[in-house]
């Protein structure tokens, strides 16, 4: 089972995550981002069928703030 | 046996030791190199192209013998995650010369590894982010606007100007200004332009692209000299900063009031480090992709002409930061300026035995990527040395290749961390050029690529600055 961590002192605000998978990665004007759920930078579990995608959001991440645990 | 011979001599100390405990077998393949100097001659001539051979050749892991240094190339998107979104500590920017490159220059946020990166990452990233480009971007269009405004003296007249040359005192005086809060004089962006790609000159002559320097004692262009003068003007722009305290928040202001655990500042040895890594890699690189991305854009009118179509829909107005994301044509343009840019290598030194591809990589052994050749790669780009910016429009075309075969910025956490910033800065500067300007570019010249830090346009980029008539206004519009 995968879980997904940020790091919002590490983020940049670039919002590739959240326009990649909105129902997980939140971002707006407040500030870094959060993950959606009781913990704001997880570890959270990640659904089977957003494995592939949030695995894409943290190689593509220009802060290198997203940490996936296999 | 001539293989051994020629990494003998080349390596003697190393080869014994790899030979003595049995890691000398299983290294890629790769040339042969002669003697002593192994191919540094034709790498040196142009590492760009050399490399980008020898990746059609030899597959995507291969050795480059070179005097002195154990270097291996790798040019596969699953390879570049493995060196450098490593998490392991295996793969270092700075290696064993962390600790001497702090006693010397102090340390700066590239040349740190572990968890003293991270805190000093932690430390500098507010500044870069979304929100806090957003409150700098109107000092940042201000500056850009009143230079390229000035640029109109010689537009119309015939003059060739070295554009590549004028992006530098758009770049560098705006990001003193908006990073700093510091006005810069003419004189000051001469001399710190200067000195600043002198320094760089030194920092890419490590990994044997250029010749270092001048390291001896005079003349304009000694190393020694322009690293001084660097550091006394950002300890003049500290000291007069400690004088006069500001109540805004600047990356300077950020970095004085910065405290690690116990309540210690940053030294200032480490404060200037890491002020002049910001300004070199906040300027000088905006430079060259945004030159690189113009001298392309000239071979593709119908990109050209897109362009020019995307920016007159803001009638003419400046572009605000809340533009960008409209801009998307421009961004795409700029992605693929710094496709063709691509720097020729990238590395980082191997902290323990490893593996790459099924090869070993002994500890000590360089291992970089070619950025010039991961991005021609056929795999991933189709007819890589067109400029075609449809392959960042299309989202199609841009989720079908893996997300590492684009790396500009690098990748993992020492991914640059300006890079919004650098977006930022090359989209205005290409959207404000290009609402007043048509650039005539003689239809002979074509750009190289300049062994330098930035891999800027050797010799600059000539050309000839028109204004925009009515009738230009979209090129197939009647003038109103």
């Amino acid at each position: 089972m995968a879980t997904v961590s940020v790091d919002p002192d590490l983020c940049l605000e670039a919002g590739q995550c959240a326009r990649l998978i909105p129902h997980l990665f939140m971002l707006d004007d407040s500030g870094p981002v959060r993950l959606a759920g009781d913990r704001p930078t997880g570890p959270t579990t990640v659904d089977s069928a957003d494995i592939e995608q949030v695995r894409h959001a943290a190689a593509t991440c220009p802060a290198a703030a997203i940490t996936v645990e296999e | 046996m001539p293989d051994k011979l020629a990494n003998f001599s080349r390596n003697p100390i190393r080869e014994i030791r790899l030979s003595l405990t049995g890691r000398a077998s299983n290294r890629p393949p790769g040339p042969r190199g002669r003697v002593f100097v192994g191919v540094l001659p034709e790498y040196q001539r142009d590492p760009f192209s050399y490399l980008r051979n020898c990746a059609e050749q030899y597959g995507d892991v291969f050795s480059v013998p070179l005097p002195g240094m154990d270097v291996v190339c790798i040019n596969h998107p699953d390879h570049v995650g493995q060196i450098m979104a490593d998490n392991t500590g295996t793969f270092s920017m700075i290696g064993p010369f962390e600790s001497l490159a702090r006693t010397i220059v102090g340390a700066s946020i590239p040349y740190m590894e572990g968890e003293p990166f991270r805190r000093r990452r932690r430390l500098i990233t507010p500044m870069f982010r979304n929100s806090s480009l957003a409150g700098l971007s109107p000092a940042i269009v201000d500056e850009f606007t009143h230079r390229i405004d000035a640029w109109s003296r010689w537009a119309d007249e015939g003059t060739t100007v070295d554009l590549q040359h004028k992006i530098a005192w758009l770049t560098m005086p705006a990001f003193m200004r908006a990073m700093f809060g510091i006005t810069v004089t003419d004189d000051e962006i001469y001399q710190l332009d200067l000195d600043i790609r002198t320094v760089m000159k030194m920092m890419s002559a490590a990994v044997l692209i250029n010749k270092p320097p001048n390291l001896r004692p005079g003349g304009p262009d000694n190393l020694w000299r322009a690293y001084r003068r660097t550091r006394r003007w950002i300890n003049t722009q500290i000291e007069r900063r400690l004088a006069n305290p500001i109540d805004g928040v600047d990356l300077l202001q950020v970095l004085l009031d910065a405290r690690d655990e116990d309540g210690n500042p940053l030294s200032r040895k480490d404060l200037v480090a890491e002020l002049m890594i910001l300004i070199g890699g906040g300027y000088e690189t905006v430079v060259a992709s945004t030159a690189w991305t113009l001298a392309l854009l000239r071979d593709n009118p119908a990109a050209l002409q897109r362009l020019y179509d995307e920016i007159d829909a803001l009638d003419g107005q400046a572009p605000t930061y809340a533009d960008l994301e409209r801009l998307t044509w421009v961004k795409a343009c700029f992605d693929e300026g710094q496709r063709l840019q691509g720097h020729p290598f990238h590395p980082r030194i191997t902290m323990r035995d490893s593996e790459i591809g099924g090869y070993r990589i002994p500890k000590g052994t360089i291992v970089g990527v070619s950025v010039y050749a991961l991005h021609r790669d056929l795999r991933w780009w189709r007819n890589p040395d067109e400029f075609d910016p449809n392959r960042f429009m299309d989202p199609e075309i841009a989720s079908a290749r893996p997300s590492l075969a684009y790396i500009p910025f690098g990748a993992g956490p020492h991914r640059c961390i300006g890079s919004q910033m650098g977006y930022m800065n090359a989209i205005f500067i290409l959207t404000l050029l290009h609402q007043r300007y048509r650039l005539d570019i003689d239809p002979a010249w074509r750009p190289t690529h300049a062994s330098t830090f930035s891999c800027t346009i050797e010799g600059g980029l000539p050309v000839r600055l028109r204004h925009r008539q009515t009738a230009d206004l979209g090129d197939t519009r009647q003038p109103v």
